[in-house]
């Protein structure tokens, strides 16, 4: 696995994630906006090899950490999740869209939700309806999540040779 | 690179990351909260250009048609382009005067103009509403003063952090933005001290107003005066619905509609008490 490229993979997902860009296709009066990074998160973790998967959901959790303002919380979450989706990636066949969009939907409810639950536990400010806002990010990361797949599929192909007879990317 | 070389196996891979997240994490806070923050200032500073991409649209102009409740008839239109001429021409007067009276302050050694113009950087509004402003505590910037709208007219945020050249606000519609405001009916004696939080969409919310007190939609909501940081009442917005509170119906739950369009923020002016000028 090429880390140089993953890296930036995980940056440019974290500016889009903190930056002005996603504005653009808010929604709502929420302004809800499709999280990049769970996407990355996902299609990370289900293809390159178990030991990758644990490092890059990590790395995918603490630049999730640098976009929002506490340290930690979705670092412990992504990493747990993404363990957990690399050890059923050979279970899981997401060629199809709508199993993309259902798993990033399912990951993002999974992780975000107790993330922002640790945040609240530590800066002790809790906000209300943010379950809601949670999902509609989730439902709206979902929708999102074929396309962003696609491109990470390009990207993730350069990160290196695949090797004859295997399924996953490494 | 380096994660290549290390081989450790798969389960004590996993749970030494999870022990060094807990400890990033810092649940008992041996770290300082400021270093974490400097990291996150750090990240926004370093890629300010890009963060900025997107900044000039903004999906609002183009919903602005689908809301009627901000399209007028041709005729309202003039009148109200008239006014806004004419308070034009009256603001450029009172800045003129204003200009003559910061020279005479400055000469008599009193502290200069307590406002302070900033850019916004970066402009979120979902989970959170915050503001990334481009002055920092090199320019007196603290957390805890008052932001006000460009035109320095009305109350949009607190700052909440500032590094030396950045600094964040929790817009007045963020959920956990708290502030005190006095609501008052003009023409009227009315006037009722109350705290305001944001409803994390579009508005604000005041709670724990007793259902006998007479707030009626329309009455206008203020930023109340407080020493070392607002030195007069600021308005913020207007009361858009009053109903009866679900969870306890001898209270009123207030909705407050602000004036200024806060998905539109481009300019901000902190104002700096005369205490924190340096």
């Amino acid at each position: 696995m090429r880390w140089l490229i993953f890296s930036l993979v995980l940056l440019v997902a974290a500016l889009l994630d903190a930056g002005q860009l996603l504005n653009v296709i808010a929604l709502g009066s929420w302004h809800t906006r499709p999280s990049i990074m769970i996407a990355v998160l996902v299609f990370a973790s289900l293809n390159t090899r178990p030991q990758d998967a644990i490092r890059c959901s990590y790395a995918a959790g603490f630049a999730a950490d640098l976009v929002g303002w506490t340290l930690g919380p979705h670092m412990i979450c992504y990493g747990i999740i993404g363990t957990l989706l690399s050890q059923f990636s050979r279970t899981l066949s997401l060629q199809r869209p709508l199993y993309q969009a259902f798993l990033v939907f399912v990951s993002y409810m999974l992780t975000e939700l107790p993330a922002v639950w640790l945040e609240s536990w530590k800066t002790g400010q809790s906000r209300p309806e943010i379950f809601w806002i949670t999902l509609s990010t989730a439902l709206y990361s979902a929708i999102a999540a074929p396309v962003v797949w696609l491109v990470l599929k390009q990207v993730w192909g350069k990160m290196g040779k695949r090797p004859e007879g295997r399924s996953r990317i490494y | 690179m380096a994660f290549r070389n290390i081989h450790a196996p798969r389960g004590s891979l996993f749970i030494g990351l999870l022990i060094l997240s807990i400890l990033i994490f810092d649940p008992f806070g041996v770290i300082p909260q400021s270093l974490a923050k400097s990291l996150n200032f750090a990240f926004r500073s370093v890629f300010r250009p890009v963060l900025e991409v997107g900044r000039k649209f903004s999906i609002d102009p183009i919903r602005m048609a689908q809301n009627p409740e901000l399209v007028v008839e041709k005729a309202q239109y003039n009148q109200l382009w008239k006014n806004y001429k004419n308070l034009e021409a009256k603001m450029a007067e009172v800045e003129r005067e204003n200009l003559f009276l910061a020279r005479i302050r400055k000469q008599y050694g009193l502290a200069e103009s307590g406002l302070l113009t900033a850019r916004v950087n970066t402009l979120l509004l979902t989970a959170r509403h915050e503001a990334i402003i481009n002055q920092g505590t090199q320019a007196s910037v603290k957390a805890g003063q008052i932001v006000l709208s460009a035109d320095k007219n009305s109350v949009i945020g607190t700052v909440q952090d500032a590094t030396e050249t950045m600094a964040r606000v929790a817009l007045i519609t963020d959920s956990t933005h708290g502030i005190e405001v006095r609501i008052r009916r003009d023409g009227t004696p009315f006037d009722t001290p109350a705290q305001m939080f944001g409803d994390g969409k579009n508005g604000c919310r005041i709670g724990f107003i007793p259902k006998d007190t007479d707030v009626r939609v329309g009455d206008t909501v203020y930023a109340s005066a407080k020493g070392g940081t607002l030195d007069v009442p600021v308005v913020i917005g207007e009361v858009q619905q009053v109903n009866p509170n679900d969870q306890d119906p001898l209270l009123w739950d207030i909705r407050v509609r602000p004036i200024e369009t806060l998905t539109t923020l481009k300019e901000v002016v902190v104002v700096i008490p005369v205490s924190a000028a340096p």
